[in-house]
This record gives structure tokens, sequence and C-alpha cells, in this order.
């Protein structure tokens, strides 16, 4: 059975990064796209104030089957802040599914792309900042609202200089890349610290990315010096040693 | 926030202590100091952490007592073993540090990078530095000898804009050639 028009163009959300984290920011992503190809596409309407702000029942239900039927993958990892949170990332049998709307419709999956891949680099705070501030009709219910407005307020330096028009301005300033959507060996996205982290916990042998902790300042502090016989050591020319000079 | 790379020698400095570098690391110390207050973010790129494997490897090779002790054919694998053990505790602490990212950059166009370089090697004169003594030895001997960035340096400073920083962090002052570079742009180079 073939997927429906508001399954594929949530894999398109999905594919458009190496993937989504956390279903909180998903709902974000899903309005966003509703607003920008609600009109053109047939994506989720049931937008509602919920506790986290705005919420489809329906992507949500869409998102569970999708994962159900191996579209998507939903792995637990444990955040920078040593919370668990879900990544959601499309599979290839989710790429097949979408490659008839990549080829058909480009212009419309460069739109959805661009909301997933502008956000991408983002913190979940700075992408609720952001739809709580253009559509505050849905964040009535909102149990965090006090909380997201001053995260705002914190930010509105930072909005002043970036491309603070998603949805309304369409995508001008965005740049898309839809090697994600079909192939796997998708390029690393800009200022991914977060995969980062976990590529080199799982480097040295860690399961898991270690939580923040200030005192690591201190720990860290004459660290090499401690362990090692040589008496001194110049940085500067042992750097530049390194690099041959 | 603003983000600052941190290049090699600063975070040896650091780590390497006030006993082992009492030059260079008060100043290490201040910048991480102002990064645990969060004044700017700090930004330790791939690049740093293979020079950071490199200079340890290179601490454990001058280390001729203990290597004198290990067969011949066992010497660089023991260089390489016992340095990723440090390596690796080292980038435990690492990993704990609020207000550091690690970034790779945007990957995209590595040629991009490389061309960039090549442009500002074009655009570095370097200088022409004479020497009337041996710098080994002290001997008299006249020579001369030009002095430029190194490649390895532009790569640094290229990363640094390639992740968006609004400063890289240094203590070479062989970063001074970069300064005012149009293709740097917006990247100060702060050389402390």
């Amino acid at each position: 059975m073939s997927l429906s028009s508001n399954s594929k163009w949530l894999l398109v959300l999905i594919g458009a990064t190496r993937y989504v984290e956390g279903s909180t920011r998903l709902q974000k992503y899903g309005l966003l796209t509703f607003k920008k190809i609600g009109s053109r596409e047939e994506f989720f309407s049931d937008w509602r104030p919920d506790k986290f702000g705005v919420f489809s029942r329906s992507l949500a239900q869409n998102l569970t089957m999708l994962v159900d039927d191996k579209y998507v993958t939903k792995d637990e990892v444990t955040n920078t802040y040593g919370k668990t949170s879900y990544r959601y990332r499309i599979t290839d049998k989710g790429r097949n599914e979408i490659q008839d709307l990549i080829n058909v419709k480009k212009d419309v999956v460069e739109d959805v792309c661009g909301i997933a891949q502008y956000y991408f680099d983002k913190s979940t705070k700075e992408v609720l900042a952001d739809v709580y501030t253009m559509y505050p009709e849905y964040t009535t219910n909102s149990t965090i609202k006090h909380e997201v407005n001053k995260n705002k307020i914190d930010q509105e330096t930072l909005f002043e200089e970036s491309e603070f028009d998603i949805p309304s301005d369409q995508a001008k300033h965005l740049s898309f890349d839809l090697t994600n959507l079909v192939t796997r060996n998708a390029p690393e996205h800009v200022f991914n610290d977060e995969d980062a982290r976990e590529k080199l916990a799982k480097e040295i042998g860690l399961r898991d990315i270690p939580k923040l902790d200030a005192t690591a300042f201190d720990r860290l502090a004459g660290m090499l010096g401690k362990k090692i016989k040589l008496d001194k050591i110049d940085a500067v020319e042992t750097v530049r040693a390194i690099r041959g000079s | 926030m603003q983000k600052f790379y941190i290049d090699t020698n600063v975070l040896i400095s650091y780590i390497s202590g006030p006993q082992k570098e009492p030059t260079q690391y008060p100043k290490a110390q201040k910048i991480f100091s102002e990064i645990k207050q969060g004044v700017y973010i700090g930004v330790i790129s791939t690049l740093v952490l293979i020079e950071l494997k490199g200079v340890i490897r290179t601490i454990f090779g001058t280390d001729r007592p203990q290597l004198e002790t290990i067969e011949q054919n066992k010497q660089s694998e023991y260089v390489k073993s016992e340095s990723q053990k440090i390596y690796d505790e080292l980038i435990v602490e690492l990993l704990q540090l609020p207000n550091i990212k690690f970034e790779k950059g945007r990957q995209s166009n590595f040629q991009s990078i490389l061309d960039a370089a090549n442009q500002i090697m074009d655009d570095i004169k370097g200088d022409v530095r004479f020497y009337n003594t041996c710098g080994n030895c002290g001997a008299q001997f006249k020579s001369s000898k030009h002095k430029q960035i190194l490649a390895a340096d532009i790569l640094h400073a290229l990363l640094a804009k390639d992740t968006a920083c609004d400063s890289l962090i240094t203590f070479d002052k062989g970063f001074a050639g970069l300064v005012g570079n149009s293709i740097m742009s917006q990247l100060q180079i702060v050389i402390r």
C-alpha cells in the first residue's frame, strides 16, 4: 500500500537532514511546512495549541506509523545536557517512497528541505522561540511559554541579524541540499556539535557523551603536564614542529 | 555569543599546566576561564585534535631512556598506544567542558578551502631574514631564510571561517601574516 501525501511530505521533512532530534522539534517543523506548502500540497492541517505549543495529532500518528513500518528509524540518544531524546532518520525504504516527489515536485521539496536545514544546527529553544513568535495563536495552552519568551528576549539581537523570515518570505535566503534525500552518504551539516561529540565519545570507547561539567576545566588544566616526563613544553614551537616548520 | 576558534597551541598550553609551560599557561588559563564563564564559545576542530595527537606522540618520542628499554620494532607502537591513552583521557574531559563546541565545518567542498589557501599563499610575501650564526651550534655561519606562514596555519584559519567563528585565538605570531587578508574577511586573528 502506498503512503499518503501527508506521510510522504513528512518523510521529505525528516530526510532533509541527517536526522531530526525530538518530536517537539518535528511538530514545529510540521507547522512551518504546513504554512509554507499547505496551499499547494496536502499536508497535516489539524494544528492546535497544546502544552508544548503547536501540535498535530495526525502528524504524531503518522510518525509512529512511519517508524513502525520502518520508513523512519527512532534512536534514543543522550544529548549534551544528559537528557534522553529521540532521533528520527529516514531509511532507504523511506527514500524510495519519496523519489517521485523529488523528481516531479522539486520546488516544493526544496521548500520543505529549507525548513529542516535552516533549523538543523539551531537548538530546540531557538526553534520554539521562532515558532512562538510567528504563530502566537498556538501558544495559548503552552506550559513552557514563559521559558520560551525568556529565550526569545535573549535572542532578540540575534534575530535582527538573522534570516528571520521563514516561512513567509519563501526560501530565497536558504540554500538547499537534497543529498540526504537520495543517498546515505549525506554531508555532515555545519555546526553539528552533537554529532561530533557522539563520534568522539564513540572513538574513545564511551557509550554515551559525558555530561557537561564545569569542574572538567580544572581537571584538564595541566593534565598532560602531570603525565609526561618532559621538564618543559614550548607549546608554540611544539605545534609548529607538528605543522612542519 | 561570539565563537573563538582555539588554536592547538592554546590547548596544549592549558593542558601542559604552569610547571611545564610557564610562559603560555597563564594566557591559556585566562582564555579557558573566559570560556568557562561564558564570555565566548570555544571551538575545537578536528584538525586541532589531530595535532593534539601528534604533539603527544612527539613528546613520548623524546623519552629516550624509556624507549631504550623497549625492543626497537615495538617502540613506535609503544609511543602510539601510550599517547592514545592520554589522548582518550583528555577527550573525556574536553567533552565535558561547557561552552566548547566540536565543529567540523561545512565539509561541502574541500577543494574550495584548498583554493582559498592557495590564494592566501599567493597574497602573502613572507620575509627574508639573514643569520650570521648557526641556530644549532652557535658557530659563525652566514645564511638566509625566507619565513612565511605555514600551510597548516592557513587551513586552521580557513576552518575557523568555515565554522563561522568570529575570531581565531593563538599564541603563534606566525599568524600575523593573515591579519587583514581579504579572504579572511570578518574573521579576527587574535594573537596573545
